[in-house]
């Protein structure tokens, strides 16, 4: 059940236990870095931290990854939400390259935090790869986000993967994903290293045109002749 | 108040576009018509940064929408009784952070809201003016979308981009028009049919016309000693015609 309940949030958790018995549970933001991963879990769990130690601790792109399942486990809450709210959600892929070390993707993960939303989720997708859900933001705003990290997380190479959810036909959390790793892909054939999905600016399609105003305001002017 | 019905309750939100044409006003006096006719009715102040129901009604608030979204208390104990069966939820004034309420909020919101709302026949959302996120999340949640305007310019416009919006992007197709501070039955039936054959023109949209409500004296004088003209004054001519306008609601 904890572990249900934890999959509704950017988290990796830990069983804590001897010989298979669970004595309770480690829940870590799924932002946390492997090597302080590796420390907490030390501290809490020593045994814990010598088999995570002896696995990889690095997500990957792959179907099965750990970080793929977190991420599809965030979405579906999402697109929940979309459905139910019938805001957008946008999710990026933020690839960056030329890092060296650990302590310069920390501090790339550190610029995206600072840059966005407040409800935001981050969470690393790769090795380099970060993996960012905007609820509420539609293309427009996720393009202009996307320019924000590239902007502050210059001069580092950064190409962003969008994909953005509506409301109408809402897509599997797996079909989403894919997406903006399709959107990623391309973004790194493009001089501009951003890439979406969404073709359609809806936002403007809302605006009252100028034959409607006048419409609206012919019977007034009728009135007024009429007098 | 403890009883559950099962029947879901109709959930009416009542919008303007423009401000100042007379929304709150107009959803405490159908409230109080409804209340009256034996329903049990909810008024929820939808307007959550700068709210007015109780100004209207002369409340005291201590509690209001703001602790359900940020202490997570329980709406049922926010509720107001004005009459038998006149419930209100207010909403607090002078707060920006409610009238932009994060995604997760208005989930949060959605979420209280559909919790009470069953123990009740009619759910009347008083929204904020304009076109913001919870005017068109509150529309997005109703059974029927009144739509108040008056004949000043100014007011049809926004009136007409508001349905526009919801249409365009929430799939909304049926609109109830009423007009207000009409100077006769005439002047009223001639904006609805403008605005009629603008919405059926460009959008597609066939409104239903829930009436007209005449400028009367009583209203403002109403507002002023914080009751609804319905009850202070039932045979002004405001008061007839919103009695009128909750026969069609429940027909």
């Amino acid at each position: 059940m904890v572990e249900t309940e934890a999959g509704k949030y950017p988290v990796e958790i830990f069983k804590i236990g001897e010989n298979g018995s669970s004595q309770g549970f480690l829940a870590l933001k799924s932002t946390v870095s492997p090597q302080r991963k590796t420390e907490l879990l030390d501290a809490v769990c020593p045994s814990l931290a010598t088999e995570k130690r002896n696995k990889s601790s690095f997500p990957c792109l792959q179907a099965s990854c750990p970080a793929r399942e977190s991420l599809k486990r965030q979405l579906r809450l999402e697109l929940d939400r979309v459905k139910k709210s019938r805001l957008p959600c946008s999710l990026l892929l933020v690839k960056i390259k030329e890092i060296k070390n650990n302590g310069q993707l920390e501090g790339a993960l550190a610029i995206l935090e600072e840059q966005a939303p407040g409800n935001a989720h981050i969470a690393r997708y790769g090795d380099s790869t970060f993996s960012i859900l905007l609820p509420g933001l539609t293309i427009k705003k996720s393009v202009r986000q996307a320019k924000t990290f590239q902007k502050k997380l210059s001069p580092l190479q950064v190409t962003v993967g969008i994909t953005v959810s509506l409301f109408k036909n809402i897509p599997e959390p797996e079909a989403v994903i894919s997406m903006a790793e399709n959107e990623l892909k391309k973004a790194q054939k493009d001089s501009s290293g951003i890439a979406h999905s969404f073709q359609e600016s809806e936002a403007d399609s809302c605006q009252v045109t100028a034959e409607e105003r006048s419409q609206l305001f012919s019977f007034l002017s009728a009135g007024k002749s009429a007098r | 108040m403890k009883e559950q019905k099962n029947k879901a309750p109709h959930i009416v939100s009542i919008s303007s576009g423009k401000g100042g044409v007379g929304k709150t006003s107009f959803t405490v006096n159908l409230a109080a018509a409804l209340s009256k006719k034996s329903k049990k009715v909810l008024l929820i102040d939808g307007d959550l940064g700068l709210a007015n129901v109780d100004v209207v009604l002369g409340l005291n608030v201590k509690h209001s929408l703001r602790e359900i979204v940020e202490e997570d208390r329980d709406p049922m104990e926010t509720l107001v009784e004005i009459m038998p069966g006149f419930f209100v939820l207010p909403a607090s004034s002078g707060v920006p952070e409610m009238a932009n309420l994060s995604y997760e909020e208005q989930a949060f919101l959605t979420n209280s809201l559909e919790h009470i709302t069953d123990n009740f026949d009619y759910v009347l959302v008083d929204t904020a003016a304009g076109i913001g996120d919870s005017v068109l999340w509150f529309n997005e949640w109703s059974d029927t979308n009144i739509i108040l305007l008056t004949p000043d310019p100014t007011s049809m416009t926004d009136a007409y981009a508001l349905i526009k919006v919801l249409h365009t992007r929430y799939e909304k197709n049926e609109f109830s028009l009423i007009i207000n501070h009409v100077k006769s039955k005439k002047e009223g039936n001639e904006v609805f049919a403008n605005m009629s054959a603008v919405l059926e023109n460009f959008l597609g949209i066939k409104p239903i016309n829930r009436g007209a409500i005449p400028r009367d004296s009583a209203v403002a004088q109403a507002v002023r000693n914080q009751k609804p003209f319905l009850i202070a004054q039932p045979k002004a001519r405001a008061s007839l015609a919103v009695n009128e306008i909750c026969n069609k609601l429940l027909s």
